[in-house]
């Protein structure tokens, strides 16, 4: 392999990483924007999605309906915890609660699924790889790519075009207003959260397929999660977007060429971002 | 108000008899789990000192005591040297550490100061993962063996058992002292106003920075007696599963006090080995505990006892009436 193939690999690795990310962050900024809840159950969220679609297509349906299964059993998990963290006043608590449910969640999943790695097939169609202008990668990746792109546009017409999404951008602006203006903000706090946990379990079950599902890789995913959001600035989904990119190309560039010290180039990019704007990239001041 | 801090001080009281006493008459299981509860009572009372006196919840205080506990296993284990020398570096990593770490998170407030500390330990938690060579990865240094003391040596489960004893209480009496002290009282002017404590001229930033180094100095002493007490240093000690322990410690004794972490520390040690020994599912038993904690118990233990002292009272005075 050429140099300079190699660098257009490692540079497709950061960019499908990214685009995996930017699932399962988009979903965490918004619910933490709007409703000041630092959903810990988030990554949880993710290896759950995966599970249950491994456990789909183990007995015997369909790649689609593997995917579906598992986002809408995440859907419907946050449907739960939301009516749960919605008996709390208080965004502390609510908090303290999410990482209760979240571990719960991730034991009983281990019980469950056993300690073992889980890999999701692709179907075939997706796993041919694909060559373009003389650069060869899976086809699956690609996929991965393309779904996330699909999602952020959906996101974004969502957002700026549609009635609710005007509420939702004016909510994580100013939530007292809005609920003062007659929109019951509590349905809106279920649509986000439970919208946010589709997006991450979307993201687990299709992700299984690349990147194995297993005990601990909650933690991993929640890490990088966070240092994305806290990059791109804490609410904003086009903020989510571009620190996914951001952390997505320096992981994949620092494992390759730093291996076991990958994290601190991570860490660094932190620091430097956060040392220029403690906001975030396209963080607003906290009030 | 005098009856409540009478009740306490008994409470105190007859705590210390049963605490001093207690490898006389119980075994060497509740002695190592009472080991267990005061350095994990220690880490309660660190994160106490910032979430009840400071409105700072960090989730940061377990890479402290992590990283004093690699000191103490790399410097043990990988470079043969004595535990003498290496007790104060290990704390001082802890301080240069949460030194670190609260040059960060100073910026932000609240629960986004939650956040920035939970990235933080998590980035930590994966710099000790990935960093095989030095800190031999997920099993972690195993084996680290306890250091002797005036020629006693702390293989002997009580022996370590009075040493922490001590510590702890060393501990709650500088906190207590701190917290009652001219820094104390501003930050506690600062959690409940900050911007009336600025404009009094206080410097409102240096106080929070101070105060987590602080914070952090305990969370590393507690983070040196349970490597002597485990032998093992892991990965896990600084993991989000180890941090709900001391938050949970913390809220189940009552956030805004010293004793409530110390109470804390010793319940759930005790629950969770109770815990362990009916499932193997610990972590949901933890889990779920917490769940409960959070729902039904919000003050605490102590919170709790003495919300029904003044119901208790209302009820008798009622009665008189």
């Amino acid at each position: 392999m050429s140099e300079f193939t190699s660098f257009l690999f490692k540079l497709a690795n950061g960019l499908t990483f990214a685009g995996l990310l930017f699932m399962i962050a988009s979903g965490f900024t918004l619910i933490f924007g709007l409703m000041r809840v630092v959903n810990m159950a988030h990554a949880v969220f993710y290896i759950l999605a995966g599970y249950v679609a491994w456990t789909v297509q183990e007995a015997g349906s369909s790649w689609i309906i593997a995917i579906a299964a598992g986002t809408i059993a995440v859907a419907i998990t946050a449907l739960l915890v939301e009516l749960l963290v919605r008996r709390v006043k208080g965004d502390l608590p609510q908090t303290l609660l999410t990482l209760g449910i979240g571990i719960v969640i991730a034991d009983l999943s281990l019980w469950y699924w056993g300690g073992g790695p889980r890999t999701i097939d692709a179907p075939d169609v997706l796993r041919q790889p694909i060559t373009i202008a003389g650069f060869t990668y899976p086809g699956y990746r690609y996929f991965v790519l393309i779904l996330a792109i699909l999602v952020g546009l959906g996101l974004w017409l969502l957002l700026t075009r549609t009635q609710i999404g005007r509420i939702i951008r004016a909510g994580v602006d100013n939530r007292p207003m809005v609920s003062a203006l007659g929109i019951n903000i509590d349905r809106l706090f279920t649509l986000v959260f439970v919208l946010g946990g589709s997006l991450t379990g979307l993201a687990g079950a299709v992700g299984g397929s690349y990147l194995a599902i297993g005990p601990g890789k909650d933690l991993e995913i929640l890490l990088f999660a966070l240092v994305v959001v806290i990059i791109g600035g804490l609410g904003s989904v086009p903020g989510s977007a571009v620190g996914a990119i951001i952390v997505g190309l320096v992981d994949s560039f620092g494992r390759s060429y730093f291996s076991e010290l990958a994290i601190f180039l991570l860490s660094g990019t932190l620091l430097v971002i956060l040392g220029f704007r403690p906001e975030g990239l396209f963080g607003k001041k906290e009030q | 108000m005098k009856n409540i801090d009478r009740s306490i001080l008994i409470l105190i009281a007859v705590l210390a008899i049963i605490s001093l006493s207690l490898p006389f008459w119980t075994g060497t299981f509740t002695v190592q789990l009472a080991t267990k509860g005061l350095s994990l009572g220690i880490l309660a009372m660190s994160f106490g000192l910032l979430a009840g006196y400071a409105d700072m919840v960090s989730f940061a205080q377990m890479a402290f005591a992590a990283i004093a506990g690699y000191v103490i296993g790399i410097g043990v284990m990988h470079y043969g040297l004595p535990h003498s020398v290496l007790i104060l570096p290990a704390i001082l990593a802890a301080v240069i550490l949460a030194a670190i770490f609260g040059w960060i998170a100073i910026r932000s407030t609240k629960i986004y100061f939650l956040m920035m500390t939970l990235a933080l330990s998590q980035l930590f938690f994966g710099i000790v993962f990935q960093w095989v060579s030095l800190t031999e990865g997920y099993p972690g240094i195993t084996g680290i063996p306890r250091p002797t003391v005036f020629g006693f040596s702390l293989i002997e489960a009580p022996m370590l058992y009075y040493v922490t004893l001590v510590v702890t209480v060393l501990c709650y009496l500088v906190l207590r002292r701190l917290v009652r002290s001219p820094f104390g009282l501003v930050l506690q002017g600062i959690r409940d106003n900050p911007k009336r404590m600025a404009a009094l001229g206080f410097n409102v930033q240096l106080h929070r920075y101070l105060v987590i180094v602080v914070s952090g100095t305990f969370a590393g002493i507690a983070g040196v007696l349970m490597t002597y007490f485990t032998g093992v240093i892991s990965p896990t000690r600084a993991s989000l599963a180890s941090s709900i322990l001391v938050v949970m410690a913390a809220l189940v004794g009552g956030v805004a006090t010293l004793e409530g972490g110390l109470l804390g520390g010793l319940v759930i040690a005790f629950l969770m080995s109770i815990a362990s020994q009916l499932t193997t599912r610990y972590w949901t038993v933890v889990g779920t505990l917490f769940i409960l904690i959070v729902l039904f118990l919000p003050n605490g233990l102590l919170g709790g006892y003495l919300q029904v002292g003044a119901w208790l009272r209302k009820l008798r005075k009622r009665e008189g009436v």
